[in-house]
């Protein structure tokens, strides 16, 4: 059993397509639903983490991409300066999923990729604008 | 306020500076807690240096969201322990330092209650009865970085340590101006 974290964004036309059950049903894909943000005749996005063997994941993810669904592993899309990261740790205080930390032995800050949901608070909660989310096209 | 004053050389920005003059808003009539520590904004500092001398390591612009803008300064003040009162106002502990929680969203920020230091860096306070995250706003590593540079520079003797040439008045309070909303029309 694995567990990932994938970006996946929808075709504007594919709002009415069943593709989270068909991930359960058909891939015994275990989904957690992060985020989701979907509107009519929109690009929808979902942060998804999902759990299964690495066959099943690998299957899942190839399906999705057969119905035009693009699946990005979740880390690719953050990116933070850290050499210009002074460790102020004003992000730390919006960073509800706590993928931001202050290490309580030297007070930098950390990051894990591992937690976030890209939420994006943190962009505009850094004083020196360090992170670059790209989550929406 | 018993070993910093007019003339105090300091690490300012990356390089060295002085201590001019009492700061914006400088106060010392602020109520103090047990251990002298005043619980609530007290004295301030202005200071001076060469901003060529200085590196973005220590200078750095920043942007409050829905506050505004602002500058990252590191600055390091070498504090001479001369004495045993010194020795105990430098041993103050974050346990001891108190602090003033304002509700900044309502007109005349009032006060919400008491923490010390050692509460807000734990993560979590208890503002009444409701439990509040927290986080810091100024960098404790970059401190302990200026404090380890400090020291080094002092050790070398590149960095001397010097007498103020006049220390701040200790009776001072504001007098702040009255705020008149003008512009109705007669």
């Amino acid at each position: 059993m694995q567990k990932k974290r994938y970006v996946l964004k929808f075709p504007p036309q594919s709002g009415d397509q069943p593709f989270s059950y068909h991930l359960v049903k058909d891939f015994d894909i275990r989904i957690n639903i992060l985020r989701a943000e979907v509107w009519p005749g929109k690009t929808g996005s979902l942060v998804l983490e999902l759990e299964g063997t690495t066959t099943n994941l690998k299957n899942g993810i190839a399906y999705l991409e057969e119905n035009q669904v693009s699946c990005e592993p979740l880390n690719k899309k953050i990116t933070w300066d850290h050499v210009r990261c002074i460790s102020c740790g004003n992000c730390t205080a919006v960073c509800f999923a706590g993928a931001l930390q202050l290490d309580p032995g030297k007070w930098e800050l950390q990051f894990d990729p591992e937690k976030c949901i890209v939420c994006e608070l943190c962009v505009p909660a850094c004083p020196l604008n360090l992170f670059k989310i790209d989550f929406r096209e | 306020m018993k070993t910093i004053g007019i003339g105090t050389r300091i690490f300012l920005g990356g390089t060295q500076g002085f201590v001019v003059w009492p700061g914006t808003q400088f106060n010392t009539s602020k109520p103090k807690n047990e251990h002298g520590v005043p619980m609530s904004n007290s004295a301030t500092l202005a200071v001076m240096g060469n901003l060529k001398e200085m590196s973005s390591e220590f200078l750095q612009a920043a942007y409050y969201e829905k506050y505004g803008v602002s500058l990252f300064v590191g600055i390091g003040i070498p504090i001479p322990v001369l004495n045993a009162d010194i020795a105990k106002c430098v041993s103050i502990r974050n346990e001891q330092i108190q602090t003033t929680v304002l509700d900044y969203g309502v007109e005349g920020t009032p006060a919400l209650g008491r923490v010390t230091y050692a509460e807000l860096r734990s993560g979590e306070i208890e503002v009444q009865g409701k439990k509040i995250r927290t986080a810091p706003v100024s960098s404790l590593s970059k401190a302990r970085k200026i404090a380890e540079i400090l020291k080094q520079s002092i050790l070398a003797g590149e960095f001397e340590i010097s007498k103020p040439v006049q220390m701040f008045p200790t009776n001072t309070s504001l007098k702040s101006l009255k705020e008149i909303k003008g512009g109705d029309e007669k």
